[in-house]
């Protein structure tokens, strides 16, 4: 780490000499030059990583891979970590758009999608493994594929909650007044898309994507070993050598794994979220908003230097551009079959659905394909009946009809294939639910209530050191640019990775393993609490400190009628996100394996890690149910009484 | 030259549905035509649905019920229109050159860097092609969205209250050099719709005028302004069109706000003596006799029966002491033989039309003010509260003044009945909706909540909710 450290202030020390001006140009060309050449590396680097990728997934195959525990082959290992993490983010950053679009136009939509992230976040990454892993090994039977898939979708499902919810909100403040000029200038809903709505994402997103990669490299450890109905898998890298060399005591091996996973995420924060955070500077709508303008990254300076090469870059451009008269044409298309089912369907009598007659006159009309556009698009066409046939002739909202139409079809083919796929399966889940024994529902009842529990310590224990902590941080502006930096890596570190040596300490002492799993779980998401208090603290009104100056408030005073009431919204949201994080983390805090032994718990989060290792089915599915329903509970109690009293208070 | 449409509206109505699932119309029978090379000005308080309607013009909204329909020569596919909104809609993250670039889609690659090129320098933009909006003053970037909106030649371009989120002295240099633009002589813009709801804006730049109605929002008046350009606002010509057009609009909303539409008590017990032809839609502006219906006198003594179909006046949403500033202002104008005149008033107390409105209305209402045509004429009443000393005195007086108001009235002895339990919130929003159907219950009980908890008639409980007479 101090290695890594002492090479980032050199280049950043570098990067601002060679932009002072008079410097000798041959000098700053030197250190572009530096710059390029270690890009160029990188780059090389993540060819090769992406090669041995590939031939990793089309080897024969395996269930557990060997795992070399010979430190030299940690940078391979590292690298295909990353490249898995990095697909993942690629994914996620798709299904988010896809979800928060979704939800955001669409008010039926949006009731269920929004409530089923809340409970989607929290539900343990363990739930998703069984049925990704079986199904995907039956799709690719003869090659890994089917396990760096499934690897890939578990670290997903770590990333992609919040990022929906970013993009979603972000679509939901967007200004009218932009919506409507697209409107005029008549932009297609793709060039919108590339004009408006992912710009107007962008912020959140990369934001978001910083907290999104680390929850992703949170479960680092466990998407890469894992234990599926007795049977050991094991992918090759970071997390599966940590998980290795742990067990098989090879500690040195281990803290040098340890060393890599730091320097890798520091690597990221520096040379990826940093530019990347002052890149998306330029879609702030003023200068001021920018919230992390102090803590700017020295290396973006060095960006505009690199510039990709221009054949490349017309490359895209030409990719985007292809893509974008495809699209328009395909909306010219649904467009005029749009204005014949508003033609057909002014009659008042074809408004009450798809008439018989509608649908034959649409068949009489043309082949399959007028017809299937028709049948999705004439209750879009009847939304136009009132008004002249003229006016729907338009070329009128272009987006929202096609949205529309993607909608309809998203929905239909995704409800088909929910009934086609469930239905013949519900007997048999029925029948495996059936001989879960009644002592196995109030075992998984109690697991239930003892992780709640934990949870609930979690928060106490994280709330009593945060909130303090960060108002004092906040109060001090030189404080906090050293120390969000510094708070900003921490969170981005994997801690279950540590929670063995830390278990094993702590039971050492003598500590009541649930309290140990409590203390586990409570390192890896205090940080979110924390986060938000340093936001919310930041925006304490002078005028209020004043007021409590003035007055001699003392200590406690001040905490009871400033401090508190002004950061509690987002304790609200610090609270939330912590909860949401402790359920998942009680997976990999409740249960901890030991070289020659296992510590455990009582929890949800064992329960699951038990029933997925022995392959009982039926108890995992008894497990999701009984938490899902916790999770849904909760929500509409707690957190949303929570939310009422915020919007009381403000 | 006027004979060409360019863009005719019909019968256009739009409603709004409130949050709490009541429906109002906010546009209401809208006959209107732009003509070809005109420049038309649509002047309407806020709220009066002039950017609605405005937006459907547009093409951006869809009528509830009757229809706008173009020209036949307009191919609305090829830049028809263009639009400059209020608060610029300039893309954050483009810089100037790229948002202008964005109205040029359709134009080939060559012609678009000429024509922003072109645009920008003719609106004083050379130089910031590569800036972001956010480096620029609200002035220029308004320059820049009117760039955009004329840089691809559009017949038709609509303005949502361009200037008024700029400060006075930009608003009234960029409006200047609007004027310039539109008489330059190759000017390809063929007309343009302005909505605002400044007079000066629409007299100087306006070649018609229409003005609308609030609540409904529905076409009062057009006036022609046939003077020449540059406009001189010391004209005679111009002085007089602007004394027409201060008093049409001024009359128009204090009779809205005051007596017109709403049928006093005697006149409401009858409402089927009206005329069935009388019903197609209220033809604001006719023959309105001014009752001065609100007199204490009349209404105090036991809650009103009312009946569902009596049209109660409602409350409005606006604070005390605004009511009574407007009072002394008067007061004192009167003492010292100013000009009570309804704009002058306005111009000295610094309100703009509808921050104004709204006190006047109250103040009549309260019984204190009357309003021939446009002047301001305090009642007896009015001095009486006005001249008394004694601060317990006024606040006397001005909670009788409250308490006579129907609605109120009728609230407080429901209130009053309840004794010390008093009633909750959801409750006496129940009355408000049966009592005000066409109203906004929660906004009305806002309103309620302000006036009568200034004067101490009613005490309320944002904790509990609880609604509590007061004796």
């Amino acid at each position: 780490m101090e290695n890594n450290h002492s090479q980032q202030d050199g280049l950043a020390g570098v990067a601002r000499l060679g932009n002072r001006a008079g410097m000798p140009s041959g000098y700053s060309a030197w250190i572009y030059s530096v710059v390029d050449m270690s890009i160029v590396l990188i780059i090389v680097a993540f060819g090769f990583g992406v090669l041995a990728f590939v031939e990793l997934g089309n080897a024969p195959f395996s269930a557990a891979v060997a795992i070399d525990t010979s430190p030299s082959a940690l940078p391979g290992y590292a690298l295909l970590s990353i490249i898995r993490s990095l697909l993942a983010l690629g994914c996620s950053y798709v299904f988010a758009i896809a979800y928060g679009t979704i939800a955001a136009r669409s008010a039926s939509m949006e009731r269920v999608l929004i409530p089923a992230l809340d409970v989607l976040q929290s539900l343990p990454v363990l739930t998703f493994m069984p049925g990704l892993v079986l199904g995907l090994m039956s799709i690719f039977p003869n090659s890994r594929w089917g396990l760096e898939f499934a690897c890939i979708l578990m670290i997903f499902t770590g990333q992609v909650w919040n990022l929906a919810f970013a993009y979603y909100e972000s679509q939901r403040s967007m200004s009218g007044e932009l919506r409507e000029l697209s409107q005029v200038l008549g932009l297609s809903s793709t060039r919108r898309f590339f004009v408006l709505d992912l710009p107007n994402a962008m912020r959140p997103l990369i934001y978001n994507g910083m907290m999104s990669m680390a929850g992703g490299w949170f479960f680092l450890t466990l998407c890469e070993s894992f234990v599926l109905a007795e049977r050991k898998y094991k992918l090759p890298g970071l997390g599966s050598y940590l998980h290795e060399t742990y067990l098989s005591g090879n500690m040195q091996s281990f803290v040098w794994g340890l060393l890599t996973l730091v320097a890798t995420v520091v690597g990221f924060d520096f040379l990826m979220w940093k530019p990347l955070v002052a890149w998306v500077g330029r879609y702030a709508d003023d200068p001021g908003s920018g919230a992390d303008h102090d803590h700017e990254s020295t290396i973006s300076q060095l960006w505009p230097g690199l510039r990709l090469p221009r054949g490349l870059r017309d490359l895209l451009r030409r990719t985007v551009r292809w893509w974008e008269s495809r699209s328009e044409r395909l909306e010219t298309l649904q467009k005029s079959s749009a204005s014949d089912a508003a033609a057909s369907g002014q009659s008042p009598a074809a408004s009450s659905g798809f008439t018989r007659s509608d649908s034959r006159a649409a068949t009489a009309s043309g082949g399959v394909v007028p017809w299937m556009e028709q049948l999705i698009v004439t209750p879009i066409g009847q939304v136009f009946r009132s008004s002249t046939t003229m006016f729907s002739n338009e070329r009128k909202r272009p987006w929202s009809l096609s949205i529309k139409t993607w909608m309809q079809w998203i929905l239909s083919f995704s409800a088909g294939a929910l009934v086609f796929y469930l239905l013949p399966r519900l007997p048999d889940v029925g029948a495996a639910l059936g001989r879960i024994e009644r002592s196995d529902w109030l075992e998984l009842t109690h697991a239930l209530l003892m992780t709640a529990l934990k949870v609930l310590g979690v928060l106490a224990f994280a709330t009593i050191w945060t909130v303090p902590f960060g108002i004092w941080v906040a109060k001090r502006p030189r404080w906090s640019r050293i120390v969000q930096p510094i708070i900003q890596n921490l969170a981005a570190f994997p801690a279950p990775v540590i929670f063995p040596l830390l278990s094993f300490w702590l039971v050492g002492y003598g500590v009541h393993p649930a309290i140990v799993a409590t203390i586990l779980m409570t390192i890896g998401n205090q940080w979110y609490l924390l986060f938000n208090v340093l936001a919310g603290a930041g925006r304490i009104s002078d005028e209020l400190l004043d007021v409590a100056r003035i007055y001699h408030m003392s200590t406690w005073q001040r905490f009871r009628f400033v401090y508190l009431p002004s950061i509690f919204p987002s304790l609200v949201t610090g609270w939330l996100t912590a909860a949401g994080g402790a359920w998942n983390a009680s997976i990999v805090a409740e249960i901890v394996y030991h070289p020659g032994g296992v510590l455990q718990a009582d929890g949800i989060g064992a329960e699951i890690t038990k029933a997925t290792a022995e392959g009982n089915y039926p108890k995992l599915v008894a497990a999701i149910i009984v938490i899902t329903i916790a999770l849904v509970i909760l929500n509409r109690s707690l957190w949303r009484t929570m939310h009422e009293l915020v919007q009381r208070v403000t | 030259m006027k004979d060409q449409v360019l863009v005719s509206v019909r019968s256009l109505c739009k409603d709004f549905t409130r949050p709490n699932g009541t429906v109002f119309t906010a546009l209401e029978g809208i006959h209107l035509d732009v003509y070809d090379g005109e420049f038309l000005a649509i002047l309407g308080l806020s709220g009066s649905g002039k950017s609605t309607l405005l937006r459907c013009m547009a093409g951006l909204m869809k009528p509830d019920r009757g229809q706008v329909v173009y020209a036949a020569s307009v191919d609305r596919k090829k830049n028809f229109a263009s639009f400059v909104f209020q608060n610029f809609a300039l893309f954050p993250w483009l810089t100037v050159r790229e948002n202008v670039e964005l109205a040029l889609e359709s134009f080939p690659k060559a012609e678009r860097a000429e024509r922003t090129d072109r645009i920008l320098s003719t609106v004083g933009l050379t130089g910031f092609e590569d800036s972001y909006p956010r480096e620029l003053s609200g002035g220029m970037r308004q320059r820049v969205s009117i760039a955009r909106a004329t840089v691809s030649d559009p017949l038709v371009m609509f303005m949502d209250e361009p200037f008024s989120s700029l400060d006075p002295l930009t608003g009234e240099s960029l409006r200047a050099e609007m004027g310039r633009l539109w008489t330059q002589s190759g000017r390809t813009i063929r007309s343009v719709v302005l909505v605002t709801h400044s007079l000066d804006e629409a007299l100087q730049l306006a070649d018609r005028i229409i003005i609308l109605s609030s609540s409904p929002g529905t076409v009062h008046k057009t006036i022609d302004v046939p003077l020449a350009r540059p406009r001189n606002s010391n004209s005679p010509e111009y002085l007089q069109l602007e004394e027409y057009l201060e008093k049409s609009f001024g009359e128009l909303h204090l009779d809205k706000l005051t007596a017109a539409h709403y049928d006093t008590q005697e006149l409401g017990r009858a409402p089927l003596s009206r005329p069935p032809g009388d019903l197609d839609g209220p033809v604001a502006g006719g023959p309105v006799s001014l009752t001065s219906d609100s007199q204490p006198e009349e209404l105090s003594g036991a809650a009103p029966q009312t009946s569902p179909s009596v049209r109660l006046k409602p409350l409005i949403n606006l604070s005390l002491p605004l009511v009574e500033g407007l009072l002394s202002f008067l007061a004192e104008e009167e003492k010292a033989g100013g000009s009570m005149d309804l704009y002058d008033v306005a111009n000295e107390m610094r309100l703009r039309l509808d921050q104004m409105l709204p006190a006047v209305a109250s103040a009549e209402m309260l019984g204190y003010i009357d309003t021939p045509g446009t002047t301001l004429v305090l009642t007896p009443a009015g001095h009486e509260y006005v001249h008394e000393q004694d601060s317990q005195r006024r606040q006397i007086l001005l909670r009788q003044a409250v308490k006579a108001l129907p609605v109120v009235a009728h609230l407080y002895e429901i209130v009053r009945s309840q004794g010390t339990e008093g009633i909750d919130r959801s409750m006496a929003i129940g009355q408000l909706a049966l009592l005000l159907p066409f109203e906004d219950p929660e906004e009305q009980f806002d309103a309620l909540l302000k006036w009568c908890r200034a004067v101490n008639l009613f005490a309320y409980d944002t904790q509990t909710e609880l609604l509590v007479a007061v004796e």
